[in-house]
């Protein structure tokens, strides 16, 4: 099997930074944060108040008002983020090409607004015809986002979607990245869409404390926990050679990619686990861990993260942990699960293709068991090679390795 | 400070504790610390869940993140129920 290089030729991003790529760079690059007092949701039973919500989102303004029927959010948020990637790629797909484009997704929930509000209507019904919409079984199901997109473009190649967590869009582009380096396919759109903001599973986050009562302050002394975000990003990934017989304009590439589980703890990180994913995607990727001078970080905020990170990041790189520059675009964009590692992704790839590092916000001061070399002003990024962690619960861990593209 | 610390309140932890970590009870004394119960954060965190149905309370992440034993565990229910009465 040939070995093909894999260049990013679209992206698509909707989160709290803005409705688009341009709107999100512009301001991760100043580091203005998207994190706020949570409106859509009424959160006076809730010990936390702030989230990442995209603002001023208007369905009707993307669907017609029956294509949403069937469409929970963090569906329609894939959709449009993949409108987004696939309009930038301009892909050119012929007949046959739809019929080999891979689509792969990533999603830690699913459609978890549809199910709240329909089960809420069941077991609050007080026994009076207790009735679920008949449309909440493919608004719920976590592979919506895959699907719609398949069917928004007559895509027939391999498609599915992958859960783990906050690690689901890493896993899924590992996938998709893996499929068109091994020439299953040409061309994949794949990212991931997250929607968490609903009553239900506010409380569940609630209750596992782990979420900040004030701001994501990754990294920093005196964390208090991750802040929650929703949001979908999208890459259109295909082959050098097909994005270069085409004439298309390359962002980036994608160069290696790493997984591993912990087997240790289902909500405690490890050092071991973390490491063996970033060691995996270099020699994936074959490249020495002295090459890398960008990651951008788990970095969720959390007292447990943010030090067993920094410890996995020092077991690999060595010497070179003290170059790398490292960012928690988390603190802008906040915590979207499943979406997490497509827009981190979207990050990475700006950051090397325009060569300015988005900073880390809300940073107070040096924890000393998270002592890297942190961006928390705007800076220049001269590095060919970047890191994009995603570390879920249960311990599934996985790493891409984005190269700048210079031909 | 345990003088002044309802001996109900610390009896109703401990049966909570022992209860939610299936340890038989006369292991999870006052003095008992969480490390020596094998009591992680996990745990900690189900812990915080029981007891605030028990005593019918809200317990705070900041106070919860400083308790590392069953009498401290105590003491700040203690404090909670009294705020709930006050």
């Amino acid at each position: 099997m040939s070995r093909q290089r894999v260049v990013v030729t679209g992206l698509g991003c909707i989160s709290a930074l803005g409705p688009d790529v341009e709107t999100f760079w512009r301001r991760a690059r100043a580091g203005e944060s998207g994190i706020g007092p949570i409106r859509n949701l009424d959160m006076a039973d809730i010990r936390f108040q702030h989230g990442a919500e995209i603002a001023g989102f208007v369905p009707t303004e993307h669907f017609e008002e029956k294509e949403l029927i069937p469409l929970d959010r963090f569906a329609q948020l894939a959709v449009v983020a993949a409108r987004q990637a696939v309009a930038q790629a301009a892909p050119g797909w012929t007949a046959g090409e739809r019929q080999q484009t891979a689509v792969v997704t990533g999603s830690c929930y699913g459609g978890k607004s549809s199910e709240d509000e329909g089960f809420r209507e069941i077991y609050g019904s007080g026994g009076k015809r207790p009735r679920i919409h008949p449309m909440t079984i493919p608004r719920l199901m976590a592979n919506a986002g895959s699907s719609w997109i398949a069917m928004e473009y007559g895509l027939q190649g391999p498609a599915y979607t992958v859960s783990t967590a906050c690690s689901s869009a890493n896993h899924a582009i590992g996938q998709a990245y893996w499929l068109v380096r091994n020439g299953v396919c040409d061309v994949a759109v794949t990212g991931g869409c997250e929607a968490p903001f609903t009553p239900g599973s506010m409380k569940a986050w609630e209750a596992l404390r782990v979420v900040s009562g004030d701001t994501c302050r990754p990294f920093s002394k005196d964390r208090k926990g991750m802040v929650l975000g929703e949001g979908a990003a999208m890459l259109v990934l295909e082959t050098e050679e097909r994005a270069k017989a085409r004439g298309a304009t390359i962002l980036g590439e994608i160069a290696g990619f790493g997984m591993s589980a912990d087997a240790h703890h289902v909500t405690q990180p490890s050092v071991e686990g973390p490491a063996m994913a970033i060691e995996r995607a270099l020699v994936d990727g074959g490249v020495d861990g002295g090459a890398i001078g960008h990651i951008n970080a788990h970095g969720t905020g959390t007292p447990a993260n943010d030090p067993v990170e920094t410890a996995a990041i020092r077991r690999v790189l060595g010497a070179q942990a003290d170059k790398v520059r490292v960012t928690s675009t988390k603190s802008l964009h906040g915590h979207a699960l499943g979406a997490a590692g497509a827009i981190e992704a979207v990050a990475a790839v700006l950051t090397l293709q325009r060569g300015e590092a988005p900073p880390t916000a809300n940073y107070l001061g040096l924890d000393p068991e998270c002592d890297l070399p942190l961006i928390l002003a705007p800076e220049a990024c001269d590095a060919e090679y970047a890191l994009s962690h995603s570390f879920a619960f249960g311990g599934l861990n996985a790493v891409l390795l984005f190269r700048a593209y210079r031909g | 400070m345990l003088e002044f610390m309802s001996d109900d309140i610390l009896q109703r932890v401990i049966k909570v504790v022992a209860e939610a970590q299936k340890l038989p009870i006369e292991k999870v004394t006052a003095d008992a610390t969480f490390e020596e119960l094998a009591i992680d954060s996990l745990d900690g965190i189900q812990l915080l869940f029981h007891l605030e149905s028990e005593f019918d309370i809200n317990i705070p992440d900041e106070a919860a993140r400083q308790v590392r034993g069953i009498r401290e565990l105590a003491e700040g229910v203690e404090k909670l129920v009294a705020q709930k009465g006050a």
